[in-house]
């Protein structure tokens, strides 16, 4: 029987090539993403053994925020460490965030990612780990600078130029460029700008004298590290920490292996949908191959193989086929991993990479997955091959064993997409509060619905691809009419390839229309529902928490051209154990951000704090009742909730006074200033005359409401982007899907297209017969798609409804692209097929059997 | 000069190579005049398929000419050959003549809508008429019987008026009374239309309704027959047999 298999395989290679390249490319993607993602951990782990290489104890703060302002220590606490028994050389460090070098231009250098670090730089004699200087001096005096190799040679900047620097509070200020460090091997650190000060000079710029973030110690020779460390810790000041550089190491590293979890969990999860959707290909063809394999089957069931003999000869072909597919796809993650990483640097994700990294959890999981998809995707046609009768060896009209009825598709079919659909929402239901374990609902419910969906698609592909195959018909007569009733006579071929398809569209519907819906509630709040007419906003478009100096508003509002500002700051905060953004307001906020209802005062005072309807509901936190944040700087602090307020512009805000705010932050720099125009000045006049004054800001960018949404717009577009480019390769599988359709088709309507074709089918009618009926499947995969996707969309936008999102926006004109699009891809994916059939030579066709 | 339909000259069919070459047709000249009805009878491997096949342009000729009218075959294209298909000749198979998703209507007049042409209505009307296919239009072939599928292919034939019509075999699938239907069809075709048409037969009773026999040996023709009847048919195959 093996022998038997093995020979079938062969005879049949060419089809089986094509089943077995949706393998490769979904287990392709998925080893892609594992040696791509462990591969950028290994650098990173090279990055932090050099942040700490030498360094045997490391003082710091212990935050409990992952993306706060960093907390500063007392410096003459931390200097004293250095008294202590068994520390030889104690470095002082201090670094900073949103420290912003300019250009030859004057423009922000980086910002659109990547932080921009400040970092004390100084010559030791001793190991300190992070930067060493690779050409020039160290920075001395507060005129001096050294900057990161790669932002120097990205700028061309050379020794002895003078480099413009901002810090949030303060103005530009040139700096004499002196020196250019590298940290360890790598010119940058993944992609961020690094400005290097004397200790002084950047405690200067930070506004933070007497004030460090920590100090590295080296230990006298023989010392014991750990009774240092215990040595230390009596004598820490409060909120700092001692711990052994390798142990920090580990820490960082840990931290980023975590921020990759989930990266690599997100390409992973563009993987499976691949594999899913190779899933829907795979026993496609499988099922039309034990089709026209029938008279075959028969034979050896006529000649005493049992049904179960003939269920595990295909089973075993799909074994074969899975495991040689899966070791290929293991070899093409390589390749894919190299693509991800140039397509993900195209979208402007660039991390540091080290040589591509392949550990034994990639191979074993890849093959399970390959493997398992294949052969589970052939337990159906297995099924079905076993139950050949052996008296269709004999007769003709037996061929097709009987189908199913299709009342009971239509329950079985119904059922199934119903159950995907309460998963679907359950999902939705929870996931919303608990985030993201249960998220697995949402994809469970959507797997099971497009499976639901593809039981039932046989039963409307006639009536939807009539009306598809319709304009065909009309432009290529004959040849198109013969395509649409082609692509008619076997509904449930056209239906099974075109479910593969349905899946990418579905998704790419899917996050079209939740983009779409999202800049529509985006235009709702920020372009019509603030009362002001220009926002002053930081350069960096991705830390909220970007800021600039206090006093452009100040200058601001002297203008004569601006009626009222207010200021807004912006920062992170613990609040019940999540990190929330909290926002310092003027008492003004509430005539520039209009309120539907609001209950209490929406002016805090001292110790008071005003929040979102929705989060004094959920939390239960009514007017008068207290919360507690705790900030970074300045620990837990309790506040009294003093006024609630409902509003599309209120949605999630936590405000304090803006003096409150600052004694808790301990900084003064605006995150957004919102300008309402005097009478007689258009918002563009007013930005005219703003961005005059605020050249010497160029941190600080001046902007009508227009320019904001449409920057906002811009990049949710570029996410959009990527994850359809993601998306790409689950379309591509299930293009393939139609190319193996199509090319079984052919091969099974032989005779056929030898009789069309001596009745005067010329060649080229041949060829377009065959592409439109490709293009009428995916065609159908893709109006499938679109419907489920508006329809999945418009179910999670309801679920999200009371999180803010207003609007439902269906891009009608994107849709109708991905329509054409798919008409066309179907047409390049049958054109071996197409090419195929229309060189048959006639005189065989005809005589075919 | 001629009012051949059709034409073999010096016509020469060899298959395959060097030591496995087969000449199915040798040095073969016959012609088919306007208006008459050709049946090519013979036994397995006397290339009457074969000379068939190159006449009606499914086959190139190793050597000679086949001509469709004035058309010599042999300087055609794919493209002139699949055009004078269409538009010059009528097939009937022996089987699978119809295309399953096509109407019986719409096969008959593929040849005419792969062209592009709109049918002649009037000759269509009379053609299925005679055809007695009036209440089967609409019916797909999975719905017709075995001798209705063939008078479709026989209309279908018959509709874009061809030059000349080959059909091979085309009662061989058929019982005897759907087979002297259709071939009394045919043979009214001829009759009332002047339709000229070339059939390969192996049964004598078959080729008792054409106007001439044309016997085939090793590829060449070995004798003819003009009106012929079934004995005579069957007493001349005995003879050659002989």
């Amino acid at each position: 029987m093996l022998r038997l298999t093995l020979k079938s395989l062969w005879a049949h290679k060419l089809r089986l090539g094509l089943t077995a390249l949706a393998v490769v490319l979904g287990v392709g993607f998925i080893a892609g993403t594992f040696v791509y993602t462990d591969t950028i951990g290994k650098a990173f782990d090279g990055i932090f053994e050099d942040a700490f290489k030498g360094v045997d104890v490391i003082v710091s703060a212990d935050s409990e925020l992952q993306f706060g302002e960093g907390i500063y220590l007392p410096e003459e606490e931390i200097l004293q460490l250095g008294d202590v028994e068994g520390v030889d050389e104690l470095v002082p460090f201090l670094q900073g965030l949103g420290v912003v070098i300019l250009d030859g231009e004057g423009e922000p250098i980086g910002g659109q990612g990547p932080p921009q670090f400040a970092f004390s730089f100084m010559e030791t004699d001793v190991e300190t780990g992070g930067f060493n200087l690779r050409e020039g001096a160290y920075p001395q005096g507060p005129d001096e600078v050294v900057i990161d190799a790669g932002t120097v040679a990205d700028n061309s900047f050379a020794i002895g130029d003078l480099v413009s620097v901002v810090a949030p509070n303060r103005p530009v200020a040139p700096y004499t460029l002196v020196g250019i460090a590298g940290f360890g091997e790598l010119d940058n650190l993944g992609g961020a700008t690094s400005a290097l000060f004397d200790l002084r000079t950047l405690q200067t710029i930070l506004e933070r004298e007497g004030q460090l973030t920590g100090a590295s110690i080296q230990i006298t020779p023989g010392a014991d590290v750990d009774v240092v460390i215990a040595g230390l810790e009596p004598l820490l000041p409060e909120g700092a920490r001692a711990i052994t550089g390798q142990s920090a190491a580990e820490e960082q590293a840990a931290e980023i292996q975590e921020g990759l979890g989930f990266f690599n969990t997100f390409l992973l999860s563009f993987g499976f949908i691949a594999l899913f959707v190779g899933t829907f290909t795979i026993a496609n063809t499988f099922r039309i191959i034990v089709t026209q394999r029938t008279k075959e089957l028969a034979l050896l069931r006529a000649l005493g193989a049992s049904a179960r003999q003939v269920n595990r000869m295909v089973l075993i072909e799909a074994l074969i086929i899975g495991t040689v597919a899966s070791i290929v796809g293991i070899f093409a993650g390589f390749g894919l991993a190299l693509l991800l990483k140039i397509g993900l640097e195209a979208f402007g994700i660039a991390l540091p990479t080290a040589p591509a990294t392949l550990q034994p959890r990639t191979v074993v999981l890849s093959l399970i997955v390959g493997i398992g998809v294949t052969v589970i995707s052939a337990l159906l046609p297995a099924r079905r091959a076993s139950r050949v009768a052996p008296i269709a060896a004999l007769r003709e009209d037996l061929v097709a064993p009987p189908r199913k009825a299709l009342t009971r598709r239509a329950i079985v079919g119904s059922a199934v997409t119903a159950f995907g659909l309460l998963v679907l929402f359950f999902g939705l239901s929870v996931s919303l509060d608990t985030g993201p374990p249960e998220i697995v609902y949402v994809g469970i419910g959507a797997a099971v619905t497009f499976i639901g969906v593809s039981i039932l698609s046989p039963l409307i592909a006639r009536p939807v691809a009539r009306v598809i195959g319709w304009p065909f018909a009309k432009l290529y007569r004959m040849p198109g009419k013969l395509a649409q009733e082609n692509a008619i006579r076997s509904p449930r071929r056209t239906s099974a390839t075109a479910a593969a398809l349905m899946i990418g569209v579905t998704l790419v519907t899917l996050a079209s229309v939740m983009a779409a819906s999202i800049r529509g509630t985006i235009d709702d709040i920020i372009g019509t529902g603030i009362e002001a007419d220009i926002i002053i906003r930081s350069t960096n478009n991705f830390d909220p928490t970007a800021s600039f100096t206090p006093e452009l508003a100040a200058r601001v509002v002297e203008d004569e051209s601006v009626e009222e500002v207010s200021r807004q700051q912006t920062g992170v905060a613990l609040f019940i154990e999540n990190e929330t953004f909290i926002i310092g307001i003027e008492p003004n906020y509430s005539e520039f951000f209009p309120v539907d209802d609001s209950q209490g005062s929406l002016n805090p005072g001292p110790g008071e704090i005003v929040i979102d309807q929705t989060v004094a509901d959920n939390n239960e936190l009514p007017v008068g009742s207290e919360l507690v944040l705790v900030f970074e700087s300045t620990g837990p602090k309790s506040f009294t909730v003093v006024g609630t307020a409902t509003g599309d512009t209120w949605t999630d805000v936590i405000a304090l006074s803006q003096e409150e705010w600052i004694v808790n932050y301990e900084v003064e720099s605006d995150t957004q200033v919102f300008v309402r125009a005097a009478p007689g000045y258009t918002p563009e006049e007013v930005q005219t005359r703003l961005t005059v004054l605020a050249e010497d800001v160029p941190t600080a960018q001046v902007q009508t409401f227009e320019e904001l949404t449409s920057d906002v717009a811009q990049s949710i577009d570029q996410l959009l982007n990527l994850i359809t480019g993601l998306l790409g390769l689950a379309v591509i599988i299930a293009l393939i899907g139609v190319t193996n359709t199509m090319t079984l088709s052919v091969f099974e309507r032989t005779r056929e297209i030898g009789l069309l074709r001596a009745v005067g089918l010329s060649r080229r009618q041949t060829r377009r017969m065959i592409r439109s009926e490709a293009s009428i499947i995916a065609v159908f995969g893709a109006v499938l798609g679109i419907a489920i996707g508006i329809f999945f969309s418009w179910a999670i936008l309801q679920a999200l409804s009371d999180q803010g999102f207003s609007a439902f926006v269906i891009p009608y004109g994107r849709l109708a692209l991905y329509i054409v699009a798919t008409a066309i891809l179907g047409v390049v994916f049958a054109i071996l097929p197409a090419r195929r059939a229309s060189r048959l030579d006639v005189l065989e066709a005809i005589s075919y059997e | 000069m001629t009012s051949a339909a059709a034409r073999a000259v010096e016509a020469t069919k060899i298959y395959g190579s060097s030591d496995t070459a087969v000449t199915a047709i040798d040095h073969l000249s016959v012609e088919f005049e306007q208006g008459q009805y050709t049946a090519i009878m013979g036994p397995s491997g006397s290339g009457k398929s074969t000379l068939m096949h190159c006449m009606a342009g499914l086959d190139h000729l190793t050597s000679g000419q086949a001509f469709i009218g004035d058309q010599d075959l042999g300087v055609l294209n794919d493209k002139e050959l699949t055009e004078l298909r269409r538009d010059r000749v009528g097939f009937i198979f022996q089987a699978f003549n119809l295309i399953p998703t096509l109407t019986a209507i719409e096969n008959i007049t593929l040849p005419i809508d792969l062209a592009g042409r709109d049918a002649d209505s009037v000759w269509l009307d009379s053609v299925v008429k005679n055809l007695g296919l009036d209440d089967r239009l609409s019916h797909r072939p999975a719905e017709l019987s075995g001798g209705q599928q063939q008078r479709v292919a026989a209309a279908r034939a018959l509709a874009s008026m061809p030059t000349i019509i080959f059909a091979d075999e085309p009662t061989g699938n058929l019982d005897s009374t759907a087979s002297s239907e259709l071939l009394e069809l045919l043979r009214s075709a001829v009759r009332d239309f002047g339709q000229t048409i070339l059939m390969v037969t192996h049964d004598p009773i078959a080729a008792s309704y054409s106007d001439r026999v044309v016997f085939l040996e090793d590829g060449r023709i070995v004798d003819e027959m003009v009106e012929p009847t079934p004995d005579s048919v069957l007493d001349k195959i005995k003879s050659l047999e002989g």
